[in-house]
Parts: C-alpha cells; sequence; structure tokens
C-alpha cells in the first residue's frame, strides 16, 4: 500500500527482506513501550528511504552501469521493458521524480486508467499528466531526452523518403 | 593454549603447555592481543559483501549498519537543534516524502545505550559505536560534523550530506559546507533533498553576508517540483532584506499564488524577523509597498518594520 501511495520503483522482495532485517535489528534494542503500531509503519518507511538512497548511491559511483545483483531489478525489465543494463539507471531516474509523475505513469500505463479518471483522481490537467507521462517514460529509458511520443517515428519517416507520403 | 580453534600439532600443544607451566617461562609474559594476531582465535570479521554470508545474513549486517549511522544522524540533529533557531528552523522541514522526526532525546539515549552493549564482529561498527558511547555518556560534546562523517562513513546518503552541510555550517566551516552542499546537487538527489539543500545553500550563503547569492538560492529552491512554501517564503523576505525591488516583485507574486496564510511557517518567520534590523534600503522598499499587499506579505513586511 505504502509503495503504491509513493508509486515507486522497489522491488518487493527486496522491501520484505530487508524490512525483516531492520526491524529484527531495531527490535532488540527498542523497549517494551516503543511496539505502538506506528512503529512498524515507520521501520518500513526508513527501510525503502534507505533502499532508495541505497540505489542513488551506487548509480553515485559508476552511474550508467548494470547493478552487481540483478535479482532486485529484473521486474523493471520485464514489468516496464527497461533494457536489462539500464534497469538500476532507470530505477534511480524513476524514483526520484517529482511523485506527481509517477504517480501518472502508475495510473496512466501500470492501472489503465482512462485519461478522465486519471486526470480527475490526481487533480492535475491533461497537459501536465502528459508531460509527467512522457517524463516517467524518458527516466525508464523509453524516450531521449526532450524526446516526445511519435517524434522518433515521425523523423524516421521524413528521412526516408520511401515511406513519406505524397501531399 | 589448548584452544579447541587451534590447529597445532597436539605434540607441539603439549610442548607450549610444558613450556608455559614455568612461572619463569617467557611465553606467558606476551602480550594477548599481538599473540591473537599470529594464532587463529579471532572472529571472523563480517561485512556486507562477504560472499560467505547468505542473502539474509547479508541483509542483518546491512541493517545493522544502518541502525548504528541512523544513530549517529539522529544524534547530529539532536546537537545542532540545541540552538532554538536552528531547531525552528529545522522544524520547518517536514517534506512529503521525507521522514524527518527527531527523536526525544531520552529514546535516543535509551537506543543508542543499548547499541553500544555488545562488541561489534562487523570491524566498520567499532569506530561508530565508540562515537556513540561518547555521545551516549556525555563526557564530551562530539562536533555535529564528526557524527555526521561518521554517520555517512557507514552509510552514505545525501540526507546526511546536507546535515553534515548545516553542522559544518554551525561550526564556522562555510566553505566545506558549501562544497557538500553542492556535491548534493551535482548527483541528481530527490525533490525533498534538493530543495532542501538548495535551502541550505541560501541560508550558508546569507550567514556569510552573500545576501544576492542567497538570494539566487531561495528562487532556485522555490521552482523545485516540492512544497513550495519555506522556499517562496524565504525568497521574498530576503529580497526585502537586500532591498531589491525587482526580485521582491517576482517572490511576492509566487507568494500570493502558493502560499497559504495559515502555514505554520508564516507566522515562525514572522516571529524570527522581528528580531532582524532591517537596512537603510529595505526600509525605503518596505514604505514603498506597504499599501498593495496580500495578507502573508503583508505579515512578513510588518514583521520586518516591526
Amino acid at each position: 500500500m505504502r509503495l503504491r501511495d509513493q508509486a515507486l520503483l522497489i522491488d518487493f522482495d527486496r522491501l520484505v527482506e530487508r524490512t525483516l532485517a531492520g526491524v529484527a535489528i531495531a527490535a532488540a534494542h527498542a523497549s517494551a513501550d516503543d511496539f505502538i503500531p506506528e512503529w512498524l509503519l515507520r521501520q518500513v518507511d526508513l527501510v525503502t528511504q534507505r533502499i532508495l538512497a541505497e540505489d542513488g548511491e551506487e548509480e553515485r559511483l559508476a552511474p550508467g552501469a548494470p547493478p552487481d545483483d540483478l535479482k532486485y531489478y529484473r521486474f523493471v525489465h520485464e514489468a516496464y521493458a527497461t533494457e536489462i543494463g539500464l534497469v538500476r539507471t532507470a530505477t534511480v531516474n524513476f524514483n526520484v521524480l517529482p511523485v506527481a509523475a509517477r504517480r501518472a505513469f502508475f495510473r496512466l500505463l501500470v492501472d489503465g486508467l482512462p485519461v478522465d479518471d486519471c486526470v480527475r483522481q490526481l487533480g492535475t490537467t491533461r497537459e501536465r499528466l502528459r508531460e509527467d507521462t512522457l517524463e516517467a517514460l524518458r527516466a525508464l529509458g523509453h524516450l531521449k531526452p526532450g524526446e516526445t511520443v511519435g517524434s522518433r517515428k515521425r523523423k524516421k519517416r521524413e528521412s526516408d523518403p520511401e515511406k513519406r507520403k505524397p501531399r | 593454549m589448548s584452544d579447541p580453534k587451534s590447529t597445532l600439532d597436539p605434540e607441539v600443544l603439549a610442548l607450549l603447555d610444558e613450556i608455559a607451566a614455568d612461572p619463569d617461562s617467557t611465553l606467558l609474559r606476551v602480550p594477548r592481543e599481538p599473540l591473537k594476531r599470529f594464532l587463529p582465535l579471532r572472529e571472523p570479521p563480517v561485512s556486507p559483501r562477504e560472499p560467505l554470508l547468505t542473502r539474509a545474513e547479508r541483509h542483518l549486517v546491512q541493517a545493522h549498519r544502518e541502525y548504528v549511522a541512523r544513530l549517529l544522524f539522529d544524534a547530529c540533529r539532536l546537537s545542532l537543534t540545541r540552538d532554538p533557531i536552528e531547531k525552528t528552523r529545522i522544524h520547518r522541514w517536514v517534506t512529503k516524502d521525507q521522514r524527518l522526526e527527531i527523536p526525544v532525546k531520552d529514546k535516543w539515549h535509551s537506543w543508542a545505550n543499548q547499541a553500544v552493549k555488545n562488541p561489534p564482529s562487523d570491524p566498520d561498527l567499532s569506530f561508530p559505536l565508540r562515537l556513540l558511547q561518547r555521545c551516549a555518556s556525555g563526557e564530551t560534546s562530539t562536533p555535529a560534523s564528526e557524527l555526521a562523517s561518521a554517520s555517512l562513513r557507514l552509510v552514505p546518503c545525501d540526507a546526511t550530506r546536507i546535515w553534515l552541510g548545516v553542522a559544518l555550517h554551525r561550526e564556522g566551516q562555510s566553505r566545506s559546507a558549501m562544497h557538500t552542499l553542492q556535491d548534493v546537487l551535482a548527483h541528481r538527489p530527490s525533490p525533498a533533498n534538493e530543495l532542501w539543500a538548495r535551502m541550505d545553500c541560501g541560508f550558508v550563503s546569507f550567514g556569510c553576508a552573500r545576501y544576492e547569492q542567497a538570494v539566487d538560492w531561495y528562487r532556485s529552491a522555490a521552482s523545485v517540483q516540492e512544497d513550495p512554501a519555506i522556499p517562496v517564503l524565504s525568497w521574498f523576505s530576503s529580497a526585502l532584506q537586500l532591498g531589491n525591488r525587482e526580485e521582491a516583485s517576482k517572490a511576492r507574486a509566487r507568494l500570493d499564488e502558493v502560499v497559504d496564510p495559515r502555514h505554520p511557517t508564516v507566522n515562525e518567520l514572522t516571529v524570527s524577523l522581528r528580531t532582524v534590523a532591517p537596512s537603510i534600503r529595505c526600509k525605503k522598499l518596505l514604505s514603498g509597498v506597504r499599501g498593495k499587499l496580500s495578507p502573508v506579505a503583508r505579515s512578513i513586511v510588518d514583521a520586518l518594520l516591526h
């Protein structure tokens, strides 16, 4: 629920495994009055922040390089068709986008909601939704910086005289 | 000498035991610490990258490091918030996707005392735990920058770099503070960290009397896609203090657009601005704009004129 609300790309197994370890360590140092329901949610939030920071740090050390262990990034390739070598870079780029852009991508392309429903649910405009979705696609490596949907095909068509339609 | 972990031949061990039994033997006078280096008595050190560990064990080692790093990070923030002005400034930073609550001091002490009880198997935790122990005992005051640096060495992340920047500035190392904060900005930070780093660059510049630079930083912070209320308020108030009419006018337009008069920072800012003595340029500018202002802008101008 919390991952969905924040629209973050994090492997679920990674979050669960890391949260179990985080809770084990924090619980060993906590006192009885620490164990309130919010404590557990706070541990999940801390682990989520740590995973985001960890990805960011690895990207900082080796920008654009594939991750050492693909296990936790494979879903980005399988679910969002990002090239396998770019999965960590794409994850970092996506997760540092403003939350509005991440939510736009999830509602429109993952949940498959109609545009008008997305606009209403997210309290945005059609133009903003379009910009946010393009930004998310760029982060995932599907568009070049500045490129908009269709411009790649249009350029190819224009450079190929055989495919150019007669006016 | 007959340690079960030893791989020495039993005959050799028996001989060593016989020699050690002699009160004149120098073998007994060998200090234990250097001896450990040459005998297989040490427990193997662990690290998150140790190939022999299972994935679960690696998660545990990493989680332990993160726990200690977090305690050091909180110690740094607790140390900085002893200053009431810094406390107000820091408590403004509760942004949408960043968990920034600072623990109560007593709670932190209880967690830190628990953490330092057991000696670590991870050699990288030795120094950080000694530092924690020093802080928890309260014997000496550890500089906030030292705490943030130790946390950063253990688990690097932008949030700690930003606090290190604040700590360095507080300790009079403004050039290093700017370098640290700009390093965060150079590596594609999250919107919350970007906003925070830009605001702190403005704060450091203001502290160094580089007022125009400070206004530039606040303006750039207001353009980050995060909650713009705090940077816009800082942008407007700093432009007024500088007496820059054009900048103040741009900031006021944005302020009227994005800042709710009930935003808690409006009140905090007006309280802190009442302690500032406005410059002549500022007074001149304020007297000209007073009549045509929104409620938020008016409260800031009034606070500066007090």
